[in-house]
This record gives structure tokens, sequence and C-alpha cells, in this order.
């Protein structure tokens, strides 16, 4: 008898405590709010809302009106000194492995920026260009609605906290969004390879077909 | 006894909450331990006896390493059943504990305390090192100060290893 | 009855540590006949063999080791059997992994798994092989924890703590030299430090390596990466030979009748080799000009006189308590006598290596190989089998024929050729870690794995002595 109770008793510990950590990490698969996050996205696929842009020259439009093309997304502030412009500069490379026939038609690059009081239209031409981001093909843009930007950065699970030096602390990766306007992919920002092949496949593989 | 539930209603009011859980710094090594403190202070009248003593431990321990999951912090912040766990299983794990550890063998709490040694050293270096943001949360220099925390702690544990083994205690 | 069980236990050690290490000799013959243009094994599957090899041999010898010091300790103190089983069962768990990872999922970092080769492979291997190994070689590593902790918290019981372990209190003279602690415990007593410490800096750094295995974005300092793991590797790797050494000074003395004291000039030897031996792992980084330029010179300086106090003290026993004894020779005391040797030529290219200057040029060569080819080859694995004899001998009189002669001399010759081969190709600026070799490189290569292959037929020959062990029935009581 003290033999079974005491098997069961580890039998039922090991199962509450198995149980907890599957629930909390997603059957271990997320061990950072991060990759839950990034997980879930993917899950989910999350329909882009029809929230108003303004670019790096002024255009004012939707995200709706830019359907039917694939959007290739981050999101920056220009004042940024650490992860930004490395986030830029690799997109800038996988901008570059594409051809040109299918940046006009097919995808449009945009970085959005999160900080509209600063990130103004004037701001946001000069930042373009240490990119080499063409303002047409390659569009840096801000959210001037405060709401809207929340909602934005909510359902893409961008979390943007302001620290005590005027700056952000925030998560990055390459967002994709697919040609019906729905969020199908989160990339790791720092495997420019990884992302290269992803969108060589997508746009290059499905022609060949 | 009262100690004890002083604390935790302390621990539980929304403003100690608030405060508390809006550095890394404060949520790790201030909240949690005392919670666990909660747990510790809880007296047992009788002298504890039970065959139960590893179901004890394996549940301290699981939920233990649960807890140094940087995931569930910040879902502690988001979520509300995390929250909650959060306050009912740290207590727990703190009196299991002080009533289970005298029941191991020296040999085993020798493991457990290097084992910790090795994490804490991770922990360090995961902290101070990576250029990630870990917890989405919280801000990336908190994040350097947790390192930094984490290897002062490694070293005082070192350091207490070196002086068990070199200048002697009955207790390993 | 107990210590027959005992014995039993030991004995399977031995056994599987020898099997093992007579299948990774096999993997190293194959690679050298390729490098020598024989076979052909591609490149893939070559690194494959690199990985195992290196991961089976120094995990078989430490294994092995850690049951002869287990073997004499055991008679000094009082140790876990328990525990002793629980290191057996997460090596063979561990030893499992390692094998499913590196055949079945195509692992080949070598058994450095030097940051970040483990996640980077140019897609040679998965995230899953990585794993595997990583988790394999992190449950050996739990099991050995264990037994130097059970090994650690004995003495500390024994002697009240590891420092009176190396008898500091002997050398500081509050003690009389007659008071000393036996020559296995303070041997046992610096592998416990040196390995606790090891494996505790090894869990951590394999622990990153899992983290960054399964979350790539999270990149850590490499050079720092390099530190944690070489003072992991090289320092578990050079207490096999502290672990073994026991051999030399329990089978001596018991074959001299003549006890084995330890004195002052030992202990301070024992006390120094401890120290040494956890900071000289700088030497595999003096190439890595961006290390302290502190650090690397304290690397070459003490590298010069790591193994040597413990070195010297032995020799000079070793043949102090031979002379003039009457000894009588046999199989396991002339094993011990010509690892003394082994052990001693062996660490002079080690030496060589560890001049800067030198390393510069040499330690990517086939020098370096040759130089632990020797130390092991005929250093700490022959402390082993010359422990295996004296067991067969002490505890069931295996009669010993003509063949296991002919297989002592086989081995000593064609694993001194091995070693030799080695120096040579790294003399004439032979890489290694390299699959193909050009003609010029071929030569040494293809001897090497002919001699390789005698080495192979007589370690079988000493494997097959040992088997008997479990077989014979001729008992101890009779004696």
């Amino acid at each position: 008898m003290k033999v079974l109770s005491k098997s069961i008793s580890l039998f039922v510990v090991c199962l509450i405590v198995i149980t907890i950590w599957w629930i909390g990490t997603d059957g271990f698969t997320g061990f950072t709010q991060e990759t839950a996050r990034v997980n879930k996205l993917i899950e989910e696929k999350p329909m882009i809302m029809p929230i108003t842009l303004e670019d790096s020259k002024g255009r004012m439009y939707t995200f709706h009106e830019l359907k039917g093309r694939r959007l290739f997304l981050t999101f920056i502030y220009t004042s940024c000194g650490t992860v930004c412009p490395q986030l830029e500069k690799n997109m800038q490379q996988v901008y570059e492995s594409l051809p040109r026939e299918i940046l006009d038609e097919k995808i449009m690059f945009l970085t959005i920026s999160f900080d509209p009081d600063r990130d103004t239209v004037e701001v946001l031409d000069t930042y373009r260009q240490y990119f080499g981001s063409d303002g047409e093909t390659w569009r840096m843009a801000r959210i001037a609605n405060k709401l809207e930007l929340k909602e934005l950065l909510d359902a893409f699970g961008v979390i943007v906290l302001p620290d005590r030096y005027g700056g952000f602390t925030h998560n990055s990766a390459f967002y994709y969004v697919d040609e019906n306007g729905r969020l199908t992919n989160v990339l790791d920002y720092k495997d420019i390879e990884g992302a290269q092949a992803f969108l060589h496949n997508e746009l290059l593989g499905s022609e060949m077909k | 006894m009262r100690l004890s539930l002083l604390l935790y209603f302390l621990l539980i009011l929304p403003i100690s909450r608030e405060v508390l859980e809006s550095y890394m710094v404060t949520h790790m090594f201030v909240q949690l331990p005392l919670l666990y403190a909660v747990g510790m202070l809880f007296p047992n009248r009788k002298e504890y006896k039970t065959r139960h003593i590893w179901s004890n431990i394996i549940f301290v321990l699981g939920l233990l390493s649960f807890w140094m999951v940087p995931r569930t912090l910040d879902d502690a912040l988001v979520n509300t059943y995390t929250e909650i766990l959060k306050f009912i299983s740290l207590p727990l794990i703190g009196y299991l504990w002080k009533v289970s550890w005298r029941h191991l063998s020296e040999m085993t709490l020798a493991f457990i305390y290097t084992q910790l040694v090795s994490m804490c050293g991770l922990f360090a270096w995961l902290y101070l090192d990576t250029p990630i943001q870990i917890c989405n949360n919280y801000l990336i220099n908190e994040q350097k100060i947790v390192g930094a925390i984490y290897l002062v702690i490694t070293i005082f544990m070192c350091g207490y290893l070196l002086k068990i083994a070199f200048i002697g205690n009955k207790k390993t | 009855m107990q210590t027959d069980s005992n014995n039993k236990l030991i004995a399977n050690y031995l056994f599987i540590g020898g099997l093992i290490v007579f299948v990774m000799m096999l993997f190293g013959v194959m690679m050298l006949l390729t490098q020598g243009g024989v076979i052909q094994l591609g490149p893939a599957t070559f690194y494959q063999f690199l990985t195992i090899h290196g991961t089976g041999m120094i995990g078989a010898c430490a294994l092995a080791a850690s049951g002869v010091m287990w073997y004499f300790l055991n008679k000094h103190v009082v140790l876990s059997k328990k525990i002793f089983i629980t290191n057996l069962i997460c090596f063979l768990i561990g030893v499992v992994m390692v094998i499913v990872g590196v055949f079945s999922f195509d692992y080949a970092s070598a058994w450095t798994f030097l940051y970040p080769l483990p996640t980077l492979s140019a897609k040679a291997w998965g995230t899953i092989g990585a794993l595997l190994y990583l988790f394999g070689m992190l449950i050996i590593g739990i099991g050995f924890l264990l037994l130097f902790l059970d090994i650690g918290r004995a003495i500390i019981k024994k002697q009240g703590s590891l420092a009176k372990g190396l008898g500091w209190d002997i050398i500081s003279g509050k003690k009389s030299e007659k008071d000393a602690p036996h020559v296995a415990i303070v041997a046992a007593t610096m592998v416990t430090i040196v390995d606790v410490v090891a494996l505790l800096v090894g869990a951590t750094v394999l622990m990153m390596n899992i983290i960054h295995t399964i979350n790539p974005a999270y990149t850590f300092d490499p050079l720092l990466a390099k530190n944690f793991t070489y003072a992991f590797g090289h320092v578990f790797a050079n207490s096999i030979i502290y672990m073994s050494v026991i051999v030399v000074y329990e089978l001596l003395s018991k074959y001299t009748n003549r006890q084995w004291k330890a004195n002052k000039v030992f202990l301070i030897a024992w006390t120094m080799s401890t120290f040494f031996t956890l900071i000289i792992y700088t030497h595999h980084l003096l190439m890595d000009s961006v290390m302290p330029r502190w650090m690397l010179i304290t690397g070459q300086v003490l590298s010069y006189a790591n193994g040597l106090p413990v070195l010297v003290i032995t020799a000079y026993g070793a043949l102090m308590i031979v002379y003039k004894s009457g000894i009588k020779w046999d199989i396991a005391s002339g094993l011990t006598f010509i690892a003394m040797f082994g052990w001693t030529i062996g660490v002079v290219p080690a030496i060589v290596d560890a001049t800067i200057v030198v390393n510069h040029v040499m330690h990517n060569t086939k020098w370096v190989p040759g130089h632990f080819h020797m130390y092991m080859g005929l250093g700490a694995v022959v402390m082993l089998f010359a422990f295996m004899y004296y067991l067969t001998k002490v505890d069931k009189q295996i009669p010993i024929t003509k063949l296991d002669w002919a297989a002592l001399y086989c081995y000593l010759i064609s694993m001194f050729l091995v070693s030799m081969q080695f120096l040579v190709s790294g003399a004439i600026s032979t890489p290694r870690r390299w699959a193909t070799h050009i003609p010029e490189w071929m030569g040494p290569a293809l001897f090497g794995g002919i001699a390789g292959i005698f080495v192979m037929i007589a370690t079988s020959i000493f494997i097959y002595h040992f088997m008997n062990y479990f077989f014979y029935k001729n008992s101890t009581k009779d004696s």
C-alpha cells in the first residue's frame, strides 16, 4: 500500500508539473513571449486592418488600397541607434536580392514608424535614403493617428516601451502579408538568407509552376 | 503565522503589485522571493511526517524552474491565470521546500545546489550578453541589471561551495 | 559478497569503457585510411567519425578511469554504490543519444562542440541532431557530477575537508607526515576539485549551446564560449590521467610490498597540479589574438609546469619503489611501468606546442593529435589495461598466456608508431581535422592506419582476456 500511494502521488505531481509547463510554454515551443507571439501570429494569420498611412512623400492611403500586393513590413523609429538601423540594413539586403520586375509588380517593402511625433514626413524622407529605399517600391511611412497605431501594433504583437532616455525598447522582426491582406509569416530579421529564400520561394516559385 | 499572512496580504495589494511588477529587477528579485518567503515563514505546528518527500521535491523543482522561464514573467503581467498561479504556487513551493529539505540526503542537496550554480551562471551570461530583448514587457537595460545580479549570486554561491569544500562544514 | 558485487560493477565499467575504446579505434583507423587514400569515406562521414571518435574516446576513458579510481578509493572511504550505478546508467543513456545524434541526424561538429558550430552547420545537420548530442553530453556530465560529488562528500567526511584531502595541514606543518592522507585520497581529491569545476562550467556552456540551437536569435560572446568550452573539455580530458595514475601507486606498492607514502613533496606536487590543471586550458586559445595577453602568457608558462610536478614525483617514486624490491614482473606491473614511460614522453610534444611561437605554426597540424595519442594511448589507456590485468589476477587468478604477452608488445610498438605518424605529419605541416589529404601528406596517414589495425588486434586480445572475468569460476576464496 505504501509503495502504491507513493507512486500515485509521484505520478500525479509529475502530471501537474508537466501540465503547467505544457500550458505555460505552448507545448514546449515558446519559452519567451516573443517566440510565443510569432508562433501565434503564424497560426492565426490575422487580416490587416484599414489603417491610414502617411508615407515619406506625404501621400495618405490605407492598407486596403494596397491590396493585391504582398507586403514586407518592419517597425522602427528613426532616432533609434541600436536595433533599427541594423534591421533596415538587413531589410535592404533582402530588398536588393529581388529582381526589379517583382518589386514593381508583386511586392511592396514598407517600413512603419511607431514614433509619429518625431518622425515627420521630412524625417522619413531623409531616413529612407540611408538604406537605398526609393520611396516607391520600398516606402517608409508613419501612422499619425495614435489609436490606429496602437491597434496595428497590438494586432502584430509589437511591444514598444519608452525608456528613460527618449528612446524605445521594442521587439523586431520581418512581417510578411500575402496578397489577400493576411499576415502569414514572421521572420527572424537576423536571418537574411532565410528571409531571401522565403521570398524567392513565395514570389518566384509560384511563377515557375 | 501572522508575519507570513501579513506579508502575503502586502504583496497581493494592487499598489505593491503595480510597483514591484513595473520593473524586471523588482519583479524577479523582490516579489518572487518574497512570495517564496511567505511559504517559508508559514509555521508547521507538528513535526512534518510524510512518505511523499520526493513528490514535494519534484513539485518544488519543476515549478521553480518554470518560474525561471522568461516567458512566465511576461505572461504574469498580461495573463490573469498566470498571475494567480504565481501567487498560489510560489508560497506553496516555499512551504513544501521548508518541510521537505531536511529529509533529503546530503548528496541530493549538494546536487541541487551545484545545478543551481550552473543555472545562475547561465542566466547571468544570457541576460548580460544577449543582444535580444528577452522579456517583451521589460526594457533591455533592465535585463542587464538582472544579469549582473545573477552574476553576483553565482559568485556568492561559488564562494559558499568553496567554503564548504575547503574549510569544512557539517552541512554539505 | 559486498566486494564481489562491487568488483563486478567495476568490471562492467572497465568492460564497457574498453569496448567503446575498441570501437572508437575502428573509426580512427578508418579515418587514417581515408586520409591515406586507401578507402573513400566522403567528407560528411569523415566528420561524423571524427566527432564520435573524440567524444567516445574521452567519455569511455573517463568512465573506465573513474571505475579504477572508485575501486581503490572505496578501500579508504565510504562511497555510495547507488551513485556509482547511476553514473553508469546516465553514461549509457547519454552515449545512446550521442550516437543517434551523430549517425541518424548527421551531427558532426567534433567533440569540442565549439559555439556556434552546433547551430550553424550550413545545413549539414539539423536542430534535432545538435540537441540530441548536446543533451546526451549533458546527461553524461550529470552522471559524472553525481559521482564526483559523492567522492567529494566521502573525502570530506573522512578527512574533514578537501583542503585536508590534499594534505594542506601537513604542508603547513600542522600535522606530521605520518598522518598524511593516503595517496589514493590525495589523487581523488585533486580530480574531484578539477572535475566538479569543469562539469559545472560544462553544464553552463552546454545549456548555452542548447538555447542558441533552439533560438539562434540569442547570440553569445564566442570568445567567452570558447574559454568555457575548453575550461570544461581540457580539464575533464586531462583529469583522466590523474584518475588512472592511482593504479601506479596502488599496484606497485602491492607488488613490491612497500608502502607508497605521501610525503610533503608529494602533497605539494599534487596541489600544484590541481591549480595548474584548472588554469592552463588557455593554451588552446594561444592563437586567439583577442585574448588578454597576460592570460596567454600564463597559459604558456603554466602549461610547461602543468603535468610536471605529479609526473616527476610519480616517475621518481615509481623508480624508487621498484628499486631493489625484488618485484615480480607480470603483465599488470609491466604495463603500469610502461605507462609511466608513455606519460613522460607524451608530455614532450605538448610542451613544444604550448610555446606561443611554435603554437601559431603547429596547433592546427597533426602535431597536436600526435601529442594526445601518445599521452592517452601510451599513458592513461595503458594504465587502464594494466588495471584490467590486475583485477583479473587478484580476483580470479585468470592465467596469462603467451598471446597476452604478444599483445602487450604489439600494442606498445603499434601505438607508438600511430603517435609518431601523427608527429611526423605535423612536422611536415599536415593540417589536422581535414578529411582529404594531398598526396604529399598521405604516406604517414596510411602508415598510421595500418599500425592502427595492429593496435586494434592487441586491444581485442586485452579485452578478450578481461571478458573472462565474467565467466571464470575460480574464486578468490582459495587463495
